[in-house]
């Protein structure tokens, strides 16, 4: 297995940085679940409505408390591009990405730390929307008009700023179909629920004889938004 | 001078028959609500013109007397603002149902931002849940629960007031309570509604509320950024609706609903600007409105694209 051999031949040529590695991984990792970068899910939703927060210029590999750069395992490891199940490392990636089935579709095969567009150009990870645009040009088109993606800020550009979300902070580029999130609570059940015909009686006096004092409010919990960006 | 006469007879005349009456309690319990509905207004409130018919100095006493009300009821300092609508603007809507996932964040968003009472079935948004392959609105459920939404086989339409052209709710004030502004939105004049429900039985998209009780606003949630046609805290007994947020579209901001939006199903502007989004929307995508046959020409628009 030609994984195997690439992994085999990186950790003999830095077995003295790779046990490091593996004894603080070891050490740690029972504290720590490998984490991803995108995970501030417990994260309450802003509601100050201010603007989506999220550092892309900067992509790193977040395992057993430490966050690593792209190269400094890539440097000495051998790449392999063919399309596998990862026992050695990202064992939680799973590319689901229609027809796109290969990691070097988007991240340059050298340059670990940028992406790659198909003419070969070499992009930075906070230029990744060049990269979505290629193949999805229609949304791209709507993005860029307003009409796919979340907006924030002034709809009156002369009035103040707008703040557009990029695609991954929405699509995980793995996995892009936009993942289903737990609704809020329904509205519940009020009297003149519109559904209804209205039954009360149409003069104003009517109505003020048929009034029922409603029962005491239930303890609603404060309902949080939830943030549920990936 | 003879009328008074006749008043305080008819006073002291009910003062004796109450007491006549007074070991009945189902009769007292039967005159609580009165007390309930009519209890605290403030004669000020009860003589105040219509919102136009105030003087600018007048409006002026009329939103420090708001104010006021709310530091008194809520313990909150409160800004009320009167906000002029803008100039050559128009406002629409449009809902992409295609990426809408029917989360009721909207709803909730917008609950905090207009202060709307939190008691039950008081959101101006309703979510509804359909299923694929049509618009029946006659087995829509606004009750959804499960786990996690999108559902496979359904869609979710999110309804809120269209702020129609040619708006039924308006016909059917009698008191002229609620009217159409010049940038599109269709208002409510808290003050001068007699809370005859007229308005929410002539409209055909389920978007105006009736507030039953004293509305139920947890202190530290409250929005002290409202405006008098809008979001400022309101008196029992009136209705309400969606305002397109004016207090903040009208000071270009987009309104809460579409920020807090997480798949970005909402798109808002300006009709009136050839570069707005809205623009962009309504010439680019098939767009439909709802119960377009009742004539209420919507300025919300619906349309399905992933
Ligand atoms: C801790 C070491 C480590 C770090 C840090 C790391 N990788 Fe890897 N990566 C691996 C290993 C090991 C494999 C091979 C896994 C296998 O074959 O099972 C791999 C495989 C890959 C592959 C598949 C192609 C190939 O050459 O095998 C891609 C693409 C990749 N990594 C991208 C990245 C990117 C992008 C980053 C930075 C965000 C990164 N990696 C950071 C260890 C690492
Ligand atoms: C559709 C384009 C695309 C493909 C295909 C793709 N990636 Fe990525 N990948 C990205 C983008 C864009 C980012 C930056 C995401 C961010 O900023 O969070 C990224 C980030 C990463 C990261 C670091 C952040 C993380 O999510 O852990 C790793 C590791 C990674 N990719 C590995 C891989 C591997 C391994 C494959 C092949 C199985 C692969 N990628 C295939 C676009 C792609
Ligand atoms: C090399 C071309 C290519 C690139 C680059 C690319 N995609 Fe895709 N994407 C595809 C294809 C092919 C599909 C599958 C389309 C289908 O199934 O109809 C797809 C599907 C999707 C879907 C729909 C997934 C679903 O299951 O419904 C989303 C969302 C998506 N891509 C987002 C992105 C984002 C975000 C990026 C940038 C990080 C990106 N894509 C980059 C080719 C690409
Ligand atoms: C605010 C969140 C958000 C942002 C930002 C966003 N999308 Fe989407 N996108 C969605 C949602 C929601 C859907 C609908 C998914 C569904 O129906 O399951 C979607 C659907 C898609 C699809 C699938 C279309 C289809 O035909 O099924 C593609 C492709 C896509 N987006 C690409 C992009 C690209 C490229 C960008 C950046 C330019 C982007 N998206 C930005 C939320 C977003």
């Amino acid at each position: 297995m030609s994984s195997h051999d690439g992994l085999f031949n990186g950790a003999l040529a830095v077995g003295a940085g790779l046990a490091g590695y593996l004894v603080l991984a070891l050490v740690m990792s029972s504290a720590a679940e490998p984490k991803n970068v995108r995970a501030p899910a417990e994260e309450p939703v802003n509601l100050d409505f201010g603007p989506n927060e999220r550092r892309q210029d900067e992509v790193l590999l977040h395992k057993a408390g430490f966050a690593y750069e792209c190269i400094e395992c890539h440097a000495w490891q051998t790449r392999n591009p063919a399309p596998r199940r990862f026992i050695g490392e990202h064992l939680l990636m799973n590319l689901e990405h229609g027809a796109v089935n290969t990691c070097f579709t988007c991240h340059h095969p050298t340059e670990y730390s940028s992406l790659t567009l198909p003419s070969g150009e070499i992009i930075p990870y906070n230029d990744h929307v060049r990269l979505c645009a290629g193949c999805h040009g229609p949304i791209y088109k709507d993005w860029r008009n307003g009409a796919h993606g979340r907006r924030e800020g002034y709809w009156d550009r002369s009035a103040g700023p707008v703040s557009r979300t990029d695609c991954i902070i929405c699509h995980d580029p793995h996995q892009p179909a936009f993942k289903p999130i737990a609704p809020l609570p329904p509205p519940g059940v009020a009297r003149g629920e519109a559904f209804a015909p209205p039954e009360e009686p149409s003069t104003v006096l009517g109505q003020v004889l048929k009034y029922v004092p409603p029962p005491p409010p239930p303890d609603r919990a404060p309902v949080r938004l939830e943030e549920t960006e990936p | 001078m003879s009328n008074d006469l006749v008043q305080i007879g008819r006073r002291s005349f009910l003062k004796r028959a109450s007491v006549a009456v007074a070991g009945v309690t189902g009769v007292m319990a039967s005159l609580s609500p009165l007390k309930e509905v009519v209890g605290d207004i403030d004669i000020e409130a009860w003589l105040q013109q219509h919102y136009h018919e105030l003087s600018p100095e007048q409006m002026k006493d009329v939103l420090a007397r708001l104010e006021a009300d709310a530091k008194r009821t809520y313990g909150v300092d409160v800004k009320v603002q009167d906000i002029k609508p803008r100039p050559d603007t128009k406002f629409a809507y449009a809902l992409n149902l295609g990426v809408c996932v029917g989360c009721r964040k909207c709803a909730y968003a917008c609950e905090k931002e207009n202060n709307v009472s939190r008691s039950p079935g008081m959101q101006y948004i309703r979510v509804l849940e359909m299923d694929k392959g049509g618009v029946n609105l006659e087995t829509a459920n606004h009750q959804y629960d499960p786990e996690t939404v999108p559902k496979p086989d359904k869609y979710y339409m999110p309804v809120q007031c269209h702020q129609c052209d040619n708006p039924s709710c308006v016909k059917a004030c009698p008191v002229n309570a609620t009217w159409k502004e010049p940038d599109g939105i269709v208002v409510v004049d808290y003050n001068w509604c007699i809370g005859c429900r007229y308005c929410e039985a002539a409209c055909p998209y389920w978007a105006r509320r009736f507030n039953f009780e004293k509305p139920i606003l947890p202190k530290e949630e409250i929005n002290t950024n409202t405006a008098y046609l809008s979001n400022r805290p309101r008196p029992q007994g009136v209705m309400e609706k969606c305002t397109f947020c004016l207090h903040r579209t009208r000071e270009g901001r987009y309104p809460a609903c579409l920020e807090v939006c997480p798949t970005g199903a909402r798109v808002f502007g300006n009709l009136y600007d050839p570069k707005s989004e809205i623009r962009y929307v309504l010439e680019n995508k098939r767009v439909f409105v709802l119960k377009e046959e009742v004539g209420t020409v919507p300025n919300f628009f619906y349309f399905f694209e992933a």
